[in-house]
This record gives C-alpha cells, structure tokens and sequence, in this order.
C-alpha cells in the first residue's frame, strides 16, 4: 500500500503528460492546463480524501475485474469508482487503482488567484473543462462555468474570473443530474417511519447521480393537506441534501381538501396530485370521486397521479388467500395480479380522457399495465408512466424465496411481476417513449418493520429501495444493451420529469440559466451493489448481487461537488424547495387546445310537440311555457340530479297535457321527413373515437 | 314475396307430421342434402328416401337452405319502466321475431331493487306464457345484492332452470353494483355453474358526464351519445373482464356496441379469457349518427345503452369481428318505446326511455352484412344466429342444431329475396324504425316453430300462449369445460418457510390474524405449482439468479439500534439464514 501511495505521489510529481494515459488510443480528450497530473497546489485541500481509509477498498481494487465480482465489490470504493477508462485494459485498471489515471481531476486555482480570493475556499465558482454535454436532444463538447449554483456560461475558451475550481472532464459525459420523480423518504407508517429520512435518501440519491427527488406528502385520510404539506416541508428543510419538490396524496376528497388543493397549487408551488385506486377503506377513491378530482386539476393546471390497482378486487382477494392459508409475501403477490393493476391504469385514463385531464400513472410494474398505457398513448391520450427502479430491474420470482426478510422486502404495491421477462419488457417500452419517466418510489423499511406482516402479509409495509441504483440501472439495462442511447437516457431519467413538474429548464437540461446540477457520468465503472455498500439504512437491496456499468463520477448539485472519488460530501438541510408551477406546457399545451375543440353543442331542433306518454305520475296540466320557448338553454336542473331513473323516479312533467291539445304550429319543422339533415357534432367524437 | 301486403289466407295447417323434402341442411359445422321429418315439435328422421306416415304435410325445398331457427338471445319485451310498458309484449315480440326466422327468445326479468328475484321471475313467467308464440327462457338482472339475493339465485339455478344473470355496471344508484359486490356475485355465479353477463359501462362517469353535459344546455338525443362515450364501455368491459378472470367466473358481455369495446373483448379472448361478446341487430345495422337528427322523434328512437357508435365504420367492424369469431352470438335487445313514450324525456335526454328495436331484423341483417358480402358462410351464419346461443346457454343440441331428436324449429331461409325495412311494413308497435330504408337481401321463406309452420308465403300464423318456457341446466360444457379445468389448476399454496423468529418492530395496535402458519407447515406444496399467470415461480426460484451474491448480509443484525426489537429465541435456526 505504500508502495502505491510511493507511486501516487511520483506520478504525481513526475509522469509527463504524454504519459499519462497509456493505453488509450480512441478518443483523446481535451488536455488542458498541463494535463492530468500535473503538480496542482491544494488540490485536495478542500476534500475529505482519507487514503488509508480509501486503501482498505483499493486492495480489494487491485485484484482482477473477475474476482471483484465475486467479491461483491463495493460501490463505493474510489476503486471502482473512478478508474475505468475507455478503451484500458481492466487489469491495468485495477493495478493502478484508479489514481493514477483518474477519468476526472479536480482543481483549484493555485497561486494569485488564491491570493486574490483568499479564504474562498468554498468557492462557489466552478469551471468543467473539456466535457461533452448532453442533453435530451443532443451531445457536444462544451465548457461549463457555474457560480452561486447556476450555470452561467457555456462554450469554448470560456472568460471565467480567478479562483475558480476546475474540472478536467477530458471528455467524459456531463449530464443534468437526474430527477427521482417518486420517492417516500421519512415516511410516517403506524407509528414508525421509514427508514430511509431526508438526509439518508437524498445523499443515497447524490450517490446515485440523483440532484433532485420529489417526495410524496401522504396526509392521513380526514386530515388537513396543508399541515401534512407543512410538515413535509418541515422535515424536508432541516435534513435534505439535494433540491426537492412534493408531491401531495389525497387521500380523501370534500370541499375542504378542494379548496386546499387549489391552495397548495396557488401558493405552495405544487403541481402533481396522487390518488389511490387501491387501498380500500383507507386511501381509495371512487370513480364519481376520481372524477371529480381529475375534472379539479384539470381546470387548475394540475397533474393527477395514480397509483393504479382495483382495491376492491385485492381486498376480496387478499381475504381469500388468508383464508387458504397463505400468509406469506407470496400471499402479497397473489392477491394483486397485474390484471388489476392494468384494468386500474385503464379506467384511469378513461377518467381522465373524459375529463381532459393530464394523467401521471405512478409505478408502472408490469406489462399489461405499460402496454394499456401504450395503447393509450398512441390513441392519442395524454399520459405519462413511470416505472420505478425495482420494475426495470428486478422481478417478482423473490417473494416465494423461502427466506422470509428476503422475500418481505421485495414487497411493494403495485407488486413486482413474478414473469422474469417484465423488467426488459419495461425498459424497451422507456427506450421507444412509451414510459417517460423514471423514478425510485424509495421506501424502505427495515426487516424488523416489515416482520409486522410475519403472519399475515397484508400487513406488511409497502416499499423498496432504488433511488441510489436508478441512473446507473437505467444505463446498464438500457443504454449499454444499446435500447436507447444517452439523449434518451437524460430525458427518462431527468428532463422529462422537469417538464411534467414545469421545472424546465431550471432543471433537467444543461443551459445557461439552469442549475448548476450536473453529473459527470462515467459509462464503463462497473460496480456490483449490494446492501453492504449502499447509502440507504435498510438491510437489504432488492437489486443485491446485481452488476451494473455505468455510475456517477462526479456528481454536482447546487453548484457544489458533492461526490468525487466516491466520497460524498453532502450538507444536511442545504436542499431548497423547488415550487412547481401550474400548466406545464408539457402535458397541457395538448389539453388547452383539445379543450377548445371539445366544445359541444346541442342540436338546434324544433319543440317535439307529439304525444307525451305519460309516466309514473304528472303533476298538473301546466304548460311550461319557458321550457317551450327555450328548449336547449334550460334544462331542468331538478330534472338530473335525479340521475338516470329507471327506477321510476318521478319527474316533472308538466308538458304532459300540453302537448296533446298543442295547436299543429310547429308541424312543418318537425313533421318526420325521412331525409333527415344529420348534423354532425364530431369535433368531440373524432377526438375520443378511433 | 315483396313485403306482407299479401294477405292471402291459406288454410292453416294444423298437422303436427311435417316434411321438408329436398333441403340442404346447413348446420354450424356442414351443410348437406336431406329430408327432414318432424313429429310432435320434434325432429325424427333426418336423410334420404324416409318412410313416413300418412297424411304428412310435405314441403318441397328445392335445394333451399334449411337451418335451425334462430336465437334471439337478448329481448325485453314487455318491460316496465317507470309505470310505462315497452310497445311490444311477448305476443306482439315473439310475432316479429318468428317473422324474422327466430325461434326462440330469451328475454331479461328485470326485478325493481328491492323486489324478490324469484318473484320478478314468476311474474314474468306469466307475462310470458300468457302471450309467447315462439319457445322461450329467462335471464334474471341481479340489480341489488345481499345475501338473500344469493339464495335466491340458488333457487332460480335449481328450481327454475335460470342459468344466466345479468349485472349492470352502469346507471348509477338504480342498478349498478360495485366492483366489489360483483366479484362476490362472480364468485356465487360461477359456484352455481351460470354464466355472467354484464352491461358494460362505466355509470359513474356517465353520471357526471351527464350532469356536465345537461349543465351546457345539451337536452337532446345527442346528449345521450355524448355523455356515454365508446371509451367508458370499453372500459367497463376491461374491467369485467378483470374481475371474471380473478374469479374464473365465465362473462358474456350483453350489447357490443362499439369498436373499443370488441376490441378489448378480442384481446381477452386472446389472452385465454373465457369471454364472449354479444353485438346487436342495432350495432350491426346502424350507426349513432342519427343522434343527431333535427327531428327528435328519430333520434329519441335511436336512444338505447350503451348507445349506437356516432363511428360510421363501426357497424361493419362489429360485423367482421362476428365472423372471425371473437364475437359469438347476437341479440337483438329488442326494447321498444312509442314515440308518446320516449318523449317523456323531451327536455331531458336521461329520462328517454332506453331500447331499439332488432328482433325482427336480426336474421336478414346478419345475412345481409356478412353473408352476402362474402365475411362469414352459411354455417358460421347458423352459429353466431343461433348455434352458439343455443351452446353458450345450455340448450344445445336441443335448440341450435339440426338433428334426430331437435326441436323442429326450422328456418327455409331465402338467400335472394329482397326487401326494404321500414316501419310501414314491421311487425312492431312502434312507429320508428331504426333501420328505416335499409334494403336487405335475404329473408325466411318458411318458419316452422315446434314442428307447425308460423310463416308461409308472408303470413304469419301465430298462437298466442303457445310458447313453453325452455328450463336450462347450469354447467353448459361449451363454457364450463375450460372454467372446470382452470378451477383444478389455479390451486394456490404457500411456501413453506420456518417462523419468521428475527426482531419485529413495535407498531401501533394492528389488527393481526393470529398465526396461520402452522398449516401451511403442516401442507408441504406437492409442487405443480401451477397458476397460470404466473410462470412457475417456485420452480424458477431455484433457478434464480438472485443467489449470486451469496447470502445477504442480514445475518439477523439489525443495524438500528434505535429500533426496539423482539430478541430471537436462542437455539432454533434462523429462517433468515435459510436463503
């Protein structure tokens, strides 16, 4: 180990520049300021690097790619980290450890510039030179100055002032630091919360190349959505480490959480709303209710989400399996086959295409469910699905493990799908734009907590963890198995999700004017995750023993480096709360303008002055002389409320004798002429049929 | 041959020896060249040369089709609404249908909530019996449920020889059922071996949709269309599919009336759903276009739920799906309203008494549209008229075929005749007609019903009250074979595992099921783990790649120390060390 640090040091001191990067013949990055390892003052002043530390993960480094795996190598380590190159051999890889050759350097400004911003260490004021940036639509190699957490100017030979921290790129890939659009960090379950809080989910996130979540605020049905509003934010403000936005669950709906929802969009800056289809007595919504609410969010610029699986039939079959005498998770699995959840996804949309309201399905987990939202997309429907990490990587095989903690903690609804072909099936559909948006729906609980359901698996709490593995999962399943190439990847993981939240292009994209939050990506590190090595506090990953490609090598959030060489610096509490605004373009351009199509109108016709049967009973004999006069302006409102009457609800029926002795004045107009004008109100029908 | 105006009166044949000589029998699987010798309302001798008795009346088909009269599947004849009565009762319905070449109806009781099954049952029984010309059966709405209502379903099974109940999932605080009460009515109906069906729409949007749709000033017929929208019963339809999956109980989706919903249909029974669809006369004939018209008595007469599709090719999608087969068997729905009636909705179209009519125009449309135009055969057209009907509902061989030993309802149906439907010339009470000016080719020449011939020469010679009730047994093998083999297969067990003994987190008083899992102890799988939408899972878990990683690094150590934790008992094995 010394020996290495000998080299580190003389490699330092000595290795020219030319020979700095053996080996590698494609691809030659940008060489600025004298190369890679030239003598930087201070370079790691201002880090935490404990190399006696580091080394412990460095030994396990060196041994052969081969053995690492085996091992489980650790994903943290600044071996595995920060030394893969392209086009070197994993070998010479693994004997250098990684510092020799990092991918990335990091440095700050030496000499008069630190005179001239002296004590800045902290500097705001950071400059990453030769990356190639990439965004939704396109790559290409710029230059990116960020200070006081934006980015300020991007291009070659940019003029930036002294003191500032530069990192060499050397071409690797800046990306715009994802977005986990789903996550319950710290969430109140029956006393206990989960495991996983503010600070402990958003530094897994920053692990992961996370720069921002967006959390659900889950307010117990009957009370008030601003004070759990409220006190989300509240533990969100003392302890996050990254921006954040929320979402807001409701959970029950009355006039009350209706003027409350038009509140939190009005003032609060939150734009998305989840509903539950499932969770019967408890969360679940009716249709009449979903209705109502999705008709709300539609006229205020909302987003409705859904967590999309028919509670009714999963209460009737839940009971049933208890009954039969599976308790165990596979109990959970059983009594929510993905049926439900894709007859769920598709009455969600039938709402919301009714009510021409924007529709966000939430954890998309099988693939019935993504094929509706397919076909509802290419009919034209504006919806969104997500798949969450745990369905693009994982399946439901685990929970007939015969290890109970084991297959406890892949419980989560809607379930994983036990068809081992679903998460490649979920990831194809993400690469063809069918499924926007990826988040994590992180919720971890520990084997203790989830021991609550030891004896009956409807009580188990509901989660898995995946906001640490969602960037580099979606590259290893999607990019490097070449389904979607990196634009894509940024907008699944990232821009997209801006764009429903109406962030865009504060978020999501690398553009003068955004955050300064940004991801240089390393695409070739490969690390095997593992529940030893990872930043949540729960006891098991769901992906254990799962080898991906791909990862962060420096992650940036707010303009601040908050990972390099694997180490994390994360602030407790610095993350701000992003408001989201109203009518992201994204979803709503489409619906303002089918809005204005959808117009219907009644068709101009004469009185029918015929022969009125009479029904049930007739109340007098008055001629309702308004009625007659104004036959489409005024419907009766007492009339509807009734609803459809079968049943022999009475009805007002005034015109009852009327209309016998009506004089024949309006004959002419409405005589039966067989060749009838047939007009056709098909603005509306053309948009909701075929 | 033009129409009924012929009035002649040719002595009514009162034989019950009946003979068709030279006919091609075309059933659902072939046609072929026989004679047909009826006695007693029922089928005796069926080939060539027969020896009958004396005195036999005898027909001479010349090579004409001979095929089994048709099934209306879906009538309401005679229906209450609201105080009114639908136009045509059983007489005047069952008239029109043997004029059209149906046989045999099966009509819907629709029991007021509140009012016993048993009794709606009775008293349409009457109703019926009364006034039938054609044979006849019952299928009874479940509009409420509760316990009682179950029992009673046991006893139309057994003693009334029911085996089919309707639900409806629309119309909103009057007949609709929740998803839960219809799993449970699923779960009853497929332990009574009936079979489901369902009115597919979804009612709670349809009643906001309403609401909006009256606020905007919209009171005609178009509003009718407008507030049930094709997606909302494709959607209802999804999820009855759903359910009846979850409960392996088998659906027949009453009124197919637009293209989403076939297709959801289509694609369920491609996914193995035991499923069928029922179109129309009215979704096969026409379109919603008519909702539209200026003269609102046309466009009341068009009014019926789910409504018409305003989808002009939607009518003969409906028609090619039928002769792919991933529609079955047609109804007619036939339901009629005076014009006097339907205005009782004039100023409100959610009060226009629902319903087309069809039975009448079923046969000859079919014929026209899929059979002329080259889509379906003669025998497929025997199927989805009458064969499968007659399957689906348990009356088969009885109904639905010709053979030795069938029902003598026959039709000599006429491929060539020509003629245009219009209300001046139906059989109906109404005034409207809605496929008014359609002109169809192909028409019954002779209809024969319980081995007496009811139509001859354009005249019919019906008797009132002569038509019996045809008891149907539950189980029909066409639908529950499948159903029986899946119930066998769709067994679920639980894995066998050790107690759980590790530390379990203090909650907040939970309601637990105490410990059942000792029984799954004590029933080790046999294995064949076979549920059939999950592939193996057991099997594959031994299989798994997940053990890769080697033992997960649980060790049983709760890394928590702030949790309060149960301290494992000492001694046993872990069951966390198990994977």
């Amino acid at each position: 180990m010394a020996e290495r640090r000998g080299n580190w040091e003389r490699a330092e001191d000595d290795l020219p520049v030319y020979l700095a990067r053996p080996g590698t013949a494609d691809q030659v990055p940008r060489q600025k300021h004298g190369g890679l390892f030239c003598s930087v003052e201070g370079a790691f002043e201002s880090k935490t690097i404990d190399f006696d530390a580091l080394s412990v993960g460095q030994r396990g480094s060196r041994t052969p790619r081969t053995a690492k795996r085996e091992t489980g190598q650790e994903a943290r380590s600044p071996a595995s980290d920060c030394r893969s190159f392209p086009g070197v051999e994993s070998p010479l890889t693994s004997r250098r450890g990684g510092k020799n050759s990092p991918q990335v350097e990091i440095k700050s400004s030496g000499g008069k510039e630190v005179l001239q911003n002296l004590g800045d260490e902290k500097s705001d004021r950071l400059l990453i030179k030769g990356g190639r940036i990439v965004n939704d639509d396109q790559s290409f190699h710029a230059d990116i100055y960020m200070e006081d957490g934006l980015i300020k100017q991007i291009g070659d030979n940019l003029i930036v002032p002294g003191g500032v921290k530069t990192i060499e790129a050397n071409g690797k890939m800046v990306i715009p630091g994802g977005i986990d659009i789903h996550t319950h960090f710290q969430m109140p379950y029956r006393g206990t919360t989960t495991v996983d809080d503010f600070n402990q989910g958003s530094k897994a996130a920053l692990a992961g190349g996370t720069t921002m979540i967006v959390d659900h605020v889950i307010p117990e049905p009957g009370t008030s959505l601003m004070e759990a509003y409220d006190q989300w934010r509240q533990w969100a403000d003392e302890k996050t480490c990254c921006d954040y936005s929320l979402h807001v669950d409701i959970t029950h709906w009355n006039d009350s959480v209706k003027q409350e929802v038009d509140n939190l969009i009005k003032e609060k800056g939150v734009n998305s709303f989840h509903v539950y289809m499932a969770y019967k007595d408890y969360y679940q919504m009716s249709n009449s209710e979903l209705y109502e609410v999705f008709t709300f969010l539609a006229e205020r610029g909302g987003i409705a989400q859904v967590h999309a699986e028919n509670g009714e039939i999963i209460a009737e079959e839940q009971a049933r399996m208890l009954q039969m005498g599976i308790t165990g998770p596979e109990g959970h699995v059983l009594s929510r086959p993905e049926e439900l959840e894709a007859e769920a996804v598709f009455r969600a949309i039938t709402i919301a295409s009714q009510t021409n309201c924007p529709l966000y399905v939430t954890r998309v987990m099988s693939k019935s469910a993504a094929d509706i939202i397919s076909q509802a997309r290419k009919k034209g429907n504006v919806v969104f699905g997500e798949p969450i990490t745990a369905s693009l990587g994982t399946d439901g095989t685990h929970y007939w493990s015969k290890n109970w903690a084991k297959a406890a903690s892949f419980v989560t609804s809607p379930p994983l799908s036990p068809d081992p072909t679903t998460p490649d099936y979920l990831n194809t559909l993400l690469s063809s734009g069918d499924l926007s948006v990826t988040g994590s729906a992180h919720c971890t609980f520990s084997v203790a907590q989830k021991a609550i359901g030891k004896d009956d698996f409807t009580q188990i709490p509901e989660g898995v963890n995946g906001v640490e593995e969602r960037m580099a999962l979606i590259w290893d399943k999607a990019v490097t198995t070449g389904k979607m190439d990196e634009n894509m990847f940024v907008a699944v993981t990232s821009t997209n999700a801006a764009k429903i939240l109406n962030l865009y292009p504060r978020k999501g994209r690398i553009a003068v004017g955004s955050d300064a939050d940004l991801v240089i990506w390393d695409t070739d590190s490969i690390r095997t995750i593992t529940a030893k090595t990872h930043n949540s506090a729960a006891e098991y990953n769901v992906f254990e023993g799962m080898e991906l490609r791909g990862a962060p090598l420096v992650v940036i959030c707010q303009g601040k480096i908050v990972l390099e060489d694997g180490n994390l610096h994360a602030t407790s509490g610095v993350g701000r709360f992003i408001p989201c605004s109203p009518f992201p373009d994204f979803a709503y351009k489409r619906v303002k303008a089918r809005k204005q199509l959808a117009v219907l109108r009644a068709v101009p016709r004469g009185m029918y002055d015929g022969p009125v049967s009479e029904f049930s009973m007739s109340r007098g004999g008055t001629p309702s002389a308004s009625a007659r006069t104004s036959p489409t302006k005024q419907p009766v409102r007492n009339l509807h409320q009734s609803g459809f009457s079968l049943a022999g609800n009475p009805a007002p029926c005034g015109e009852l004798s009327f209309l016998l002795e009506q004089p024949p004045l309006h004959r002419p107009v409405l005589s039966f002429c067989w060749s009838a004008l047939f007009t056709l109100c098909i603005q509306r029908s053309m948009w909701f049929i075929s | 041959m033009s129409g009924y105006q012929g009035k002649k009166n040719i002595p009514r044949i009162t034989s019950d020896r009946l003979l068709i000589k030279g006919a091609k029998i075309v059933n659902d699987d072939q046609s072929f060249l026989a004679d047909i010798y009826m006695e007693d309302g029922v089928i005796k001798q069926i080939g060539d040369n027969l020896i009958v008795p004396g005195g036999v009346k005898i027909i001479e088909a010349h090579g004409r089709m001979v095929m089994p009269g048709g099934i209306d599947v879906h009538t309401r004849f005679q229906m209450p609404d609201r105080g009114m009565v639908a136009a045509d009762d059983f007489y005047q319905g069952t008239r029109a249908a043997l004029a059209g070449g149906t046989t045999m109806i099966i009509d819907h009781v629709v029991p007021e909530p509140g009012v016993s099954l048993v009794a709606a049952f009775k008293q349409w029984r009457e109703w019926a019996d009364n006034k039938s010309c054609c044979d006849y059966s019952l299928h009874v709405d479940i509009t409420e449920w509760n316990k009682g209502t179950q029992e009673e379903m046991e006893t139309l099974v057994k003693d009334h020889g029911v085996n089919s109940f309707l639900v409806y999932l629309a119309y909103k605080d009057v007949f609709q059922l929740s998803d839960c009460q219809i799993y449970e009515v699923f779960s009853v109906i497929r332990d009574l071996g009936a079979i489901a069906q369902v009115h597919a729409e979804n009612g709670d949007i349809i009643a906001e949709e309403q609401r909006r749709i009256l606020e905007l000033g919209i009171t005609g017929p178009e509003g009718h269309v407008l507030s049930r929208p094709e997606e909302v019963e494709a959607e209802a339809v999804n999820r009855s599919v759903t359910i009846a999956n979850q409960t392996n109980c088998p659906l027949y989706i009453t009124k197919v009336m637009s293209k989403s919903a076939a297709d959801v249909i289509a694609l369920a029974r491609k996914r193995g759903a035991v499923v069928y669809g029922e179109p129309i006369s009215a979704s096969l004939g026409t379109d919603g276009t008519h909702y539209w018209s200026k003269n609102w008595a046309k466009a009341a007469a068009f009014v019926t739920s789910p409504p018409l599709s305003p989808d002009p090719t939607t009518p003969d999608y409906l028609n090619s799906l039928l002769s792919c087969g991933d529609l079955q068997v047609t109804g007619s729905a036939h339901c009629t309203f005076q014009t006097s009636q339907r205005a009782v909705g004039k100023d409100n179209f959610t009060l226009i008494p629902e319903g087309t009519n069809g039975t009448e125009e079923r046969m000859s449309l079919i014929w026209d549209k899929c059979v002329v135009t080259g889509k379906m055969d003669e025998n497929q057209f025997v199927s989805v008229t009458s064969t499968n009907a007659a399957k689906v509902f348990n009356l088969f061989p009885r109904k639905g075929r010709i053979a030795v030993g069938s029902d003598a309802d026959l039709v000599l149906w006429d491929p060539d005749i020509t003629k245009i439907i219009s209300a001046k010339s139906h059989n109906l009470a109404v005034e409207y007609n809605i496929f008014e000016g359609t002109e169809v080719r192909g028409g019954p020449l002779v209809v024969i019903s319980q081995g007496k011939i009811v139509l001859e020469e354009g005249s019919l010679h019906t008797t009132e009250g002569c038509g019996r009730y045809i008891s149907r047994k539950p189980f029909p093998d066409h639908v529950y074979k499948r159903i029986k083999a899946r119930s066998r297969l769709t067994e679920l067990r639980g894995v066998p595992r050790g107690q759980y003994d590790g530390p379990v987190c203090e909650v907040t008083v939970t309601p637990k099921v105490i410990s059942t899992v000792s029984s799954v102890k004590t029933s080790p799988a046999k294995q064949q783990q076979q549920q059939q939408f999950t592939p193996q899972p057991v099997r594959n878990l031994h299989q798994s790649g997940f053990s890769l990683s080697g033992a997960q690094i649980d060790d049983n150590v709760p890394r928590r120390t702030t949790q309060r934790i149960v301290a494992p008992p000492g001694g046993k094995a872990n069951i966390t060390s198990l994977g």
